[in-house]
């Protein structure tokens, strides 16, 4: 499959609000987020429940609208779900009917560039690349949670999308499995440049991850500041400037 | 490979060998006692009763061989199945396109929810006139009334499992590319809601053998109408005979469908 994106792509939140009505009266679940995420860049959006994230993730998606902003993917303003973006969600939601191999492939129907040969390269390489090779023929139900999410990571990686848009993909596996996704998810970003949005409510995970880590204060949900980690990977818990990074978020957060 | 992925691949691997019928014996066994019971129980209360009352097994066994060797079964099982097919066919098909269509769109919903509600209660029996107005005394008229039965329990349940589709999988479909309603319904919505749609079927097709009687009631020839007829006689042994056609008609295409079902379900 020809790349469509060489590289990742740029995607910017410009004064994004979200107001509901209830039965209390109006909630401002988000008040003017504004942020740009550069081409390539992993972004870590963090911050303590309650803060909008879960609905920030949902209109950077295209699957809710702001009451107010604009979300802008390579200036093209997002209104609903597009292939550019691929998605992952914490609780996976794979297609049981389909094989891992099908799971994977769903995307590439809709791509009618491409010939069936060419398609099933691509899916055999996704599942390559997160490591379920002799998992084809399996159901989503035989399955642990890490498979899973690495069924699903194959799944919107397969559709080339510049930008990946992850909420909390790794909050239902055990640690060591956690540990593990995250550093995988590390060599694939490398690996395909892809720009990469994802949400958290771990600290840790954030500053093992990220380029620049977003904190959120909630009621009203918006930016509290955003933390640039200049640290190289891999990234390891014990370093003293890694503390000093986890202070300084946490203290954000929790201030 | 990563660690997990290893050691999951046992697991994996065994249980993607799923047997198509897998026989339980002992339910078999305690199957079979409990029909024997169930005889005993009516050959006891056959010797109390008149014979146009209760006969008893032995004389419904005599008869059913009778009826069995003049091809009287044969010939009433054929004309049943002419109609049964093409009912139950149709209604099945018609039911799941319209439950999953109102089931998907709640303006198609908001639009015939008065009149589905309205045609709902109406039992099948009470549409013989227009069987009869519309197709005639014949296989069409019987299934016209077997196909009404089958629409409503497969457009309750097909209406139920796509309502129950969940949202979160309507959004991935729609992040991976699909951007058609029609599309999204074949590739998402259809799929997930198969478990609820496929018993659907299944009621569908017992309650149609059901319906046999009832579709027969005005005058085609079948199964029902051999009932019916035998009723009027006070021939109670042709009735059961008839009875256990009926039954073991629908024993025979629900054991199928079943094994059928758990083959397009495999993935549960």
């Amino acid at each position: 499959m020809a790349m469509r994106h060489a590289g990742g792509s740029a995607i910017s939140i410009d004064g994004v609000s979200k107001q509901y009505d209830s039965e209390q009266g109006t909630v401002q679940a988000l008040a003017d987020i504004e942020f740009a995420v550069e081409p390539g860049e992993f972004v870590c959006i963090v911050g303590p429940s309650g803060c909008g994230k879960t609905t920030l993730f949902r209109i950077l998606a295209g699957l809710e609208s702001a009451t107010r902003g604009e979300v802008r993917l390579d200036n093209q303003r997002v209104t609903e779900p597009t292939p550019d973006m691929g998605i992952v969600f914490q609780e996976y939601h794979l297609f049981p009917w389909r094989t891992v191999e099908n799971n994977v492939a769903f995307g590439l129907e809709e791509a009618d560039d491409l010939s069936a040969a060419e398609r099933s390269q691509r899916v055999q390489q996704m599942i390559d690349l997160v490591g379920l090779d002799g998992f084809e023929d399996s159901y989503p139900k035989s399955l642990s949670g890490g498979m899973k999410q690495r069924v699903a990571l194959a799944r919107a990686l397969a559709i080339d999308p510049a930008l990946l848009l992850m909420d909390e993909p790794f909050g239902a596996v055990d640690a060591q499995t956690r540990e593990m996704l995250q550093a995988e998810l590390l060599d694939i970003w490398q690996e395909t440049s892809k720009t990469i949005l994802f949400v958290t409510h771990d600290v840790e995970e954030a500053v093992k991850l990220a380029d620049r880590v977003v904190v959120m204060a909630k009621e009203p949900g918006s930016i509290r500041d955003i933390v640039s980690i200049d640290l190289d990977r891999p990234r390891q818990r014990a370093d003293a400037e890694f503390g000093e990074y986890y202070k300084q978020v946490r203290d954000l957060i929790y201030d | 490979m990563a660690t997990d992925v290893q050691q999951e691949q046992a697991a994996a691997t065994a249980d993607s060998e799923l047997p198509l019928v897998d026989v339980d014996f002992r339910r078999a066994a305690f199957g079979t006692v409990g029909l024997a019971l169930f005889v005993g129980v009516w050959w006891l209360a056959s010797l109390v009763q008149p014979s146009y009352v209760l006969p008893s097994p032995l004389v419904v066994a005599d008869t059913a061989t009778v009826e069995l060797a003049s091809g009287e079964v044969t010939t009433a099982l054929v004309n049943s199945i002419q109609h049964w097919i093409p009912g139950t066919l149709i209604g099945t098909l018609l039911g799941i396109a319209a439950g999953v269509a109102l089931g998907w769109s709640s303006l198609l919903d908001d639009l015939s929810s008065p009149v589905v509600r309205t045609l709902r209660p109406v039992p099948p029996l009470a549409l013989i006139g227009f069987a009869i107005a519309w197709f005639g005394i014949n296989h069409a008229g019987a299934a016209f009334i077997i196909a009404i039965g089958a629409f409503w329990i497969n457009f309750y349940a097909s209406y139920g499992g796509v309502e129950g589709v969940s949202e979160d999988l309507l959004d991935v479909g729609r992040s991976l590319g699909v951007d058609s309603d029609l599309e999204l319904v074949r590739k998402v919505v259809i799929p997930a809601a198969a478990p609820e749609i496929l018993t659907g079927v299944r009621t569908g097709i017992g309650r149609c053998w059901m319906l046999v009687v009832a579709a027969e009631i005005f005058g085609v020839p079948g199964i029902g109408r051999r009932i019916l007829r035998a009723s009027n006689n006070l021939q109670v042994d042709v009735v059961i005979t008839y009875i256990l056609v009926l039954s073991v008609m629908f024993l025979l295409v629900d054991t199928a469908y079943r094994a059928l079902q758990r083959r397009v379900l495999v993935w549960r």
